[in-house]
């Protein structure tokens, strides 16, 4: 059943994608279809998770690394399922009037439904890699869909710095999740999430949380990595409805709620996760009031409110949690609409400066009055949803968690920034919808089409009943998805209106009136048109990221290619050849070379003189080769008949045939493109070569005999020690099957050659003197796989030098169907 | 045996690179066909040397594996043949179109200030 979320989206992408591009009914209705069927199943699987019941579906992936495309849905999942498929629905129903004639749809719906997949994967894995490889995946759809008019420059740099900025994370936290993954042995979401002690108490537990949260700050825009979600705003409307509401910039927040149970309660979270989200509630409120793209305002306002959930989570308490989750859901369906409201505004009117709007009540009443109730609800006003979950927020804040002064410091903090809210809201309102008619707008604006509208009254009539009659509505989705991430530990709670008169109340109080006066205080600033904040205008977050992008990526790189680039081969092949011998010199220096005894018996003369020839053939092919093409090429030949009677001698008949084949077409191939080369006559060899080129052919010449000898001499270690895989038959007793023993003596050529290098007496003294590799790390598994087997033989337990992540692989893929 | 041709690989391996960096490309491609036999007799060599050992078991029994030879080697030395052959293929052609092109032979496409 699980599949379906996965399979719908990005099959119907798929086939989206080969609609014509006239037919943008079509493909709205069918990506609409997709969503709709999306959520119809979610609200479906709804009477299962309800009763505290986990979702599970899992297919054999990478069985052999203990790995399975695993889905899991629990309450808190199911949560984030419906908010994505409801409000994709929505999006998708107001894109198909949103777009254009002339863009091109079908690929528009296509990447949306790629980007709900994605998404649904992130919050639906049952295990680490795959969410890590969701994640990447709603990266790189989200760049394709920022970018998605790729004709305006400004969207093209707005969707190269969402990427890379959240790429970088994404990977950061990749490593992060490999560190959970090895801390508790198994990748495998439910054994994670129940073994948060293991990981507190981890030795690396700041490097995971300092790199998971890379990720998901980066991912949610969270101060300082905040700059690339306003550049995203080139996006279309509808891909910022959605996006910047309830998708990507929510899978930042949901893996901090996901991972909550896991990894919060620390110092280190407290304080990581709690200095990030301050500042970016308080920053990206203020920056929001001097914005005057309506979509810019919209941006940091998202910034602000992603910053008020990341507070909540860092507090660590369990009514902290449950406010963040209820924000969560809040936020999606006021900004949703918002954002709409204002891609409405920018379509009916053709701009979407603020400077330009205004008295657009008198042409659009009914989408004012939408976009008033909506922006209440974002700043908070009683009888909203965002009221709500904004006074659970005042009463966490001035709850003390910790004994510090980021802690207590929280309350003004929230007051403040919750002041700044309702500035930016009321000038929203206010700019646009009030004062003198408008006198130079590019369209005559008048009321959108019905349908487009459509979206925005489903949602603010679900923020106008989520805020008058919370318990009965949200709660026990609310609940559910809160049990999922609490478990036992879920207090007791209330989703009321009215709490009585407490401090909240007045905070928000102060917040309100606080927040209309400073509007109409700064009114004249604002009104003179300056874009961005004062003093932190200067300091822009993209001019940064451009400086140190053409830092790395240019400057740096020329320098490093003036001071090493060459136009010539030569140098460059010198420097290979060197950097590879001293590659292979290094290890043998560091951890210790014996020279293997020589064996002078049993040498076969008939062997010796095929390979005496052998010999002759390959130096003097290099000395005549450039004089003496053809005489070069006779030797040549010569060295691969030797090589082809050496396999033939050597048990290998199939190499030796194959040799010999290739041996002649490469002569003749050779012989017919010898004469198309330029004559060259060899000159009288006198002593008047040049001292130059003397030193380079003796340096030439040094450095290939070198290489030649190191060759050897690697060849001839490897070769006198005995092959593990004979220990290791004579020992077991019956008689292995024909597979095993391939995969054996493949592994144990590896291996051998791995521990050649280290001198071992015995391979049981091996096991002891372990030091002495450590610097090889391409050596490291083979070693281990080796010692494995010499602890066997040696009857002495090993288990220390087993990986923990390969103790839990034994799992058995099984196909696991709810229900 | 071992000694003998672990002396063959590193001379084959000698020769091949310092043809490599000789500044004609017929050397080059000559140097990559020395340098690759040597490659692939040291991925051969691997494996042991086997004299007189049978390559392929008998259908019917499974025997003694000890008495075959390790084909891993082997089937990674048939693969690096082939590939090593259509290396040199493409080398020679992209020495003579480069000789057409620039009306030389010289690795880097023109003659160096001074003769080598």
């Amino acid at each position: 059943m699980l599949s379906v979320f996965i399979l719908a989206p990005f099959g119907g992408s798929l086939i989206a994608i080969f609609f014509p591009s006239d037919q943008r009914g079509a493909t709205a209705w069918f990506a609409g279809a997709i969503a709709l069927i999306c959520f119809l199943v979610t609200a479906a699987l709804y009477p299962f998770v309800a009763t505290g019941g986990v979702l599970r579906f899992e297919l054999a992936w990478i069985p052999e690394l203990g790995l399975n495309f695993k889905l899991r849905m629990d309450g808190f999942a199911w949560l984030f399922s419906a908010l994505i498929t409801a409000i994709g629905f929505l999006v998708v129903l107001y894109a198909r009037y949103y777009m254009a004639e002339e863009d091109p749809v079908p690929r528009f719906f296509a990447l949306f439904l790629a980007f709900m997949g994605s998404m649904l994967g992130v919050v639906l894995s049952g295990n680490l890699i795959l969410l890590a490889v969701f994640w990447e995946l709603t990266s790189i759809v989200s760049f394709l869909l920022i970018g998605y008019w790729h004709h305006n420059a400004h969207a093209r740099d707005g969707a190269r710095i969402a990427l890379t900025m959240t790429g970088m994370g994404g990977l950061a936290m990749f490593v992060g999740l490999l560190l959970i993954g090895r801390a508790v042995g198994s990748y495998d979401l439910d054994v994670v999430l129940a073994s948060g002690d293991v990981i507190r108490n981890d030795p690396l537990y700041n490097a995971i949380l300092v790199l998971v949260l890379l990720g998901a700050l980066t991912k949610s825009a969270q101060f300082p990595f905040h700059f690339w979600l306003p550049h995203a705003m080139a996006a279309p409307t509808p891909v910022s409805a959605y996006l910047h509401s309830a998708t990507m910039v929510k899978a930042g927040v949901f893996l901090l709620a996901r991972l909550w149970p896991v990894m919060a309660g620390t110092e280190a979270w407290f304080w990581i996760v709690g200095l990030a989200g301050l500042t970016t509630l308080l920053l990206g409120a203020y920056f929001a009031i001097f914005q005057q793209d309506l979509k810019g305002l919209l941006a940091y306002s998202t910034i602000s409110h992603l910053g008020l959930i990341t507070v909540l989570l860092s507090l660590g308490s369990p009514l902290a949690a449950i406010a963040a989750v209820f924000h969560i859901v809040n936020h999606a369906t006021f900004k949703a609409s918002l954002f709409m409201a204002a891609g409405i505004i920018d379509h009916e009117t053709g701009t979407r400066d603020m400077r330009r709007l205004s008295g657009l009540f008198h042409y659009m009443p009914i989408t004012a009055t939408l976009a008033m109730v909506a922006s209440a609800a974002m700043a908070g006003v009683p009888l909203l949803n965002g009221f709500l979950s904004k006074e659970m927020f005042f009463a966490e804040a001035i709850e003390t968690h910790l004994i510090n002064t980021l802690d207590t410091a929280t309350p003004y903090v929230a007051t403040i920034a919750s002041m700044f809210a309702v500035t930016y809201s009321l000038r929203f309102i206010h700019s646009v919808f009030f004062g003198p008619l408008p006198s130079d707008l590019p369209k005559k604006p008048h009321e959108p089409p019905r349908w487009m509208r459509a979206p925005v009254d489903f949602l603010v009539l679900a923020c106008l009943v989520v805020g008058i009659i919370p318990a009965q509505t949200i709660g026990p989705f609310l609940h559910t998805a809160v049990v999922s991430i609490l478990r036992e530990e879920t207090p007791v709670y209330s989703l009321a209106v009215w709490h009585g008169l407490n401090i909240p109340l007045i905070m928000s109080f102060v917040a309100l009136s606080g927040g209309v006066g400073l509007y109409f205080l700064m009114r004249s600033y604002l009104a003179t048109g300056i874009e961005g904040p004062p003093v932190f205008r200067l300091l822009e977050g993209q001019r940064i990221f451009e400086r140190v992008l053409v830092t790395l990526s240019w400057k740096w790189a020329r320098s490093l290619e003036q001071s090493l680039g060459t136009r010539h081969l030569q140098p460059q092949m010198r420097l290979l050849v060197f950097l590879a011998l001293a590659a292979g010199a290094l290890p043998l220096a560091i951890g210790g070379f014996q020279l293997p005894p020589l064996v002078i018996r049993g040498i076969d003369p008939a062997f010796a003189l095929l390979w005496g020839i052998g010999i002759a053939c390959a130096v003097g092919s290099a000395f005549l080769a450039k004089f003496h093409r053809l005489a070069s090429l006779v030797l040549l030949g010569g060295a691969g008949l030797v090589t082809c009677l050496t396999f033939v001698w050597l048990s290998a008949p199939d190499l030796a045939v194959t040799q010999l084949l290739v041996e002649i077409v490469t002569t003749v191939l050779i012989l017919l493109g010898l004469r198309w080369l330029p004559k060259r006559i060899e000159e009288p060899e006198t002593a008047d070569i040049p001292l130059k080129v003397r030193f380079r052919r003796l340096r030439d010449f040094l450095l290939a005999a070198a290489a030649g000898g190191g060759v050897a001499l690697v060849a001839y270690t490897v070769m006198t020690r005995p092959l593990i895989q004979e220990t290791i038959a004579a020992t077991s007793s019956p008689g292995p099957t024909t597979r095993a023993a391939a995969r054996m003596s493949s592994m144990s050529s590896w291996s051998i050659f791995a521990a050649s290098t280290r001198s071992a007496k015995s391979p049981c003294s091996a096991s002891s003197r372990s030091r002495s590799l450590r610097c090889c790390c391409a050596s490291a598994r083979t070693r281990t796989a080796w010692k494995r087997r010499s602890s066997r033989r040696c009857r002495r337990p090993m288990t220390t030098t087993i990986p923990r992540g390969r103790r839990a692989t034994a799992s058995p893929s099984i196909f696991t169907s709810p229900r | 045996m071992e000694l003998i041709l672990s002396a063959g690989i590193g001379a084959l391996a000698a020769s091949g690179i310092y043809l490599l960096l000789r500044p004609r490309t017929y050397q080059v491609v000559i140097g990559l066909s020395l340098l690759s036999y040597a490659v692939n007799l040291f991925i051969f060599s691997m494996g042991r040397l086997r004299v007189n050992a049978p390559p392929v078991l008998e259908p019917g029994g499974v025997g003694d594996l000890l008495r075959y030879t390790d084909p891993v080697p082997q089937a990674l030395v048939l693969t690096a043949i082939v590939i090593g052959f259509a290396m040199t293929a493409l080398f020679l052609v992209v020495l003579l179109v480069s000789r057409g092109f620039t009306g030389t032979d010289h690795v880097d496409g023109r003659e160096p200030p001074r003769g080598d």
